[in-house]
């Protein structure tokens, strides 16, 4: 602890302890323990820090952790087997040899992955479990994320732990018919992870990147194991990749959103755009994976060496075809952004017209891509009324601000 | 240099609602906090204390429980630093990141007995 690297080193190892632990002691003591093991592993930490912030950190500070963690299950489950005058609890719980190899955890997370994203309970249970436990992230820090408020949250939270301790007292790799089922359904759960993360809404900011750097983390962890190393876990990565190379890119030094086009791509992190290309490149071609299309589209973007060298109608095609499968309105209205760049306004106005009005009424992305096409066709009275739209559907100040300031012959102030 | 003993209250509470991350954090903070009191020949040193713990009073003839019913009156743990003066002492005590969850530092000069 004695220099600004070692502080560096400790980075976040508290947090992903935490899934960790949570993992491998709930994978032991069964999910019906999960209240149990999730106090054992709080406990210990709080004893770990302020140990540690007097005398510096153990060297294997995971280690540390578990058997004060595995004592404080053990005591609590005696106390507990005590009240209710049932059996022992069997020796071979109580005895555990710890290992400083950290390979053998990956297994744990990836079956508490699997029990966390389970088609039995709801996905906002799923998604608030995974950030609790896997993420290791606070209510609160949860709440901030997912812009709901704390309450909303603790209480989805307890709702959420009360389904997952009833559905499972064992925590089990997949079976293998189900694997790639279940598999889909975590890989869903980390996309929306690192979505939250990376959206450009409100929310705090180093939260919101964490997010996106527990995704990949789990991601890595799915790789690492031949049964969920999967062409879509591969195509998952690569997407985050790419997203993320973009991170810092995408806000000025004001906090205000950099517009795509004008965006200084000097300051994409190329690392994460290499790493992206090298899972790109381990994808077959196949024209019905979500996955495997999304990667390409970023992909795309991500090697433009500028916004004028963007290969639009290769984006188009992709669209066309990621709309045949997944055909949802984010989705069209992308769709529409690239055909107005790779044909024209008029045939990208022509396809906006063409979707039901009804369904897309309350879509701020809607609006605000009419905005935009009326805008360039100088239609400038009905662009203010569809900004007007835009600007009342949209929740972030931030993006609110950046509509106004993009369209600066409309006039409109925000209120 | 003169030694000098913090002794820290408090704080408890609200340790115990803190996120992992936020565990660590403050954790690094201190830590930051006990480098920066260190002198190269003499750092800081100290401990945590359990909370638990007995008052012996008259000579051993009573043995209590101690004075540690209220979480805000239990030293939860010590450091001993190396300081000019009092004020020196004081003004090293005002970075603890103790005080971001409401303890204290008492700050006391350690007599030299040599």
């Amino acid at each position: 602890m004695a220099n600004a690297q070692s502080h560096e080193l400790m980075s976040h190892f508290f947090r992903h302890d935490y899934g960790k632990l949570v993992s491998r002691l709930t994978a032991r003591y069964g999910g019906n323990q999960l209240e149990v093991v999730e106090d054992a592993v709080q406990e210990a930490m709080l004893k770990g820090m302020k140990q540690w912030s007097y005398k510096g950190v153990p060297k294997n500070t995971t280690g540390w952790l578990y058997t004060v963690a595995n004592n404080r299950i053990i005591d609590q489950l005696r106390r507990q087997q005590k009240t209710l005058y049932s059996n022992q609890i069997p020796e071979a719980l109580c005895k555990d040899h710890f290992s400083e190899n950290e390979a053998p955890f990956d297994d744990d997370l990836i079956k508490m992955m699997f029990a966390c994203c389970t088609p039995a309970i709801k996905q906002e249970y799923q998604i608030i479990l995974t950030l609790k436990i896997l993420g290791g992230l606070s209510v609160s820090e949860i709440a901030a994320a997912l812009l709901k408020t704390e309450q909303n949250i603790a209480r989805t939270y307890t709702r959420a732990k009360e389904k997952f301790r009833n559905i499972h007292d064992r925590i089990d790799f997949p079976q293998l018919e189900d694997l790639t089922h279940r598999l889909d359904n975590v890989l869903l759960v980390l996309y929306l992870m690192f979505n939250e993360g990376y959206k450009s809404s409100s929310g705090n900011e180093v939260i919101k990147k964490d997010l996106c750097e527990d995704a990949m983390r789990l991601n890595y962890i799915l790789l690492g194991n031949a049964k969920t190393n999967t062409i879509n876990t591969r195509a998952l990565m690569a997407i985050m990749h790419f997203q993320f190379s973009r991170f810092e890119s995408r806000i000025d030094g004001l906090g205000d959103i950099v517009p795509f086009e004008t965006v200084d791509r000097s300051r994409w992190d190329q690392d994460h755009i290499r790493l992206g290309n090298q899972y790109l490149s381990t994808l077959p071609p196949d024209s019905s994976n979500r996955y495997i299309l999304e990667a390409a589209l970023c992909g795309l973007h991500a090697n433009s060496p500028d916004y004028a060298a963007t290969p639009w109608d290769s984006i188009l095609s992709v669209y066309n075809q990621l709309i045949r499968i997944n055909n949802n309105p984010i989705t069209q209205l992308n769709r529409i952004v690239a055909l107005s760049k790779a044909e024209s306004i008029t045939a990208a106005w022509k396809a906006l017209a063409l979707l039901p009005s009804a369904a897309y009424d309350q879509f701020y992305l809607y609006h605000a891509v009419k905005t935009d096409l009326l805008y360039q066709l100088e239609n400038y009275e009905e662009a203010r009324f569809s900004l007007a739209e835009a600007l009342r559907l949209c929740s972030n100040d931030s993006e609110k601000r950046f509509l106004v300031r993009k369209y600066p012959k409309l006039e409109v102030l925000v209120s | 240099m003169k030694k000098f003993m913090y002794l820290f209250r408090g704080g408890d509470d609200q340790y115990a609602s803190l996120s992992p991350e936020e565990m660590q954090s403050h954790m690094g903070r201190w830590a930051a906090w006990m480098e920066a009191i260190s002198q190269p020949d003499m750092p800081a040193e100290g401990d945590p204390l359990h909370t638990d713990g007995k008052l012996v009073s008259n000579g051993g003839a009573m043995v209590t429980d101690g004075p540690f019913t209220e979480g805000k009156e239990v030293v939860g743990g010590y450091v001993v630093l190396p300081a000019n003066d009092m004020d020196h002492a004081v003004e090293l005590s005002k970075g603890c990141p103790i005080f971001e969850f409401g303890g204290t530092v008492e700050v006391r000069a350690i007599a030299d007995m040599g």
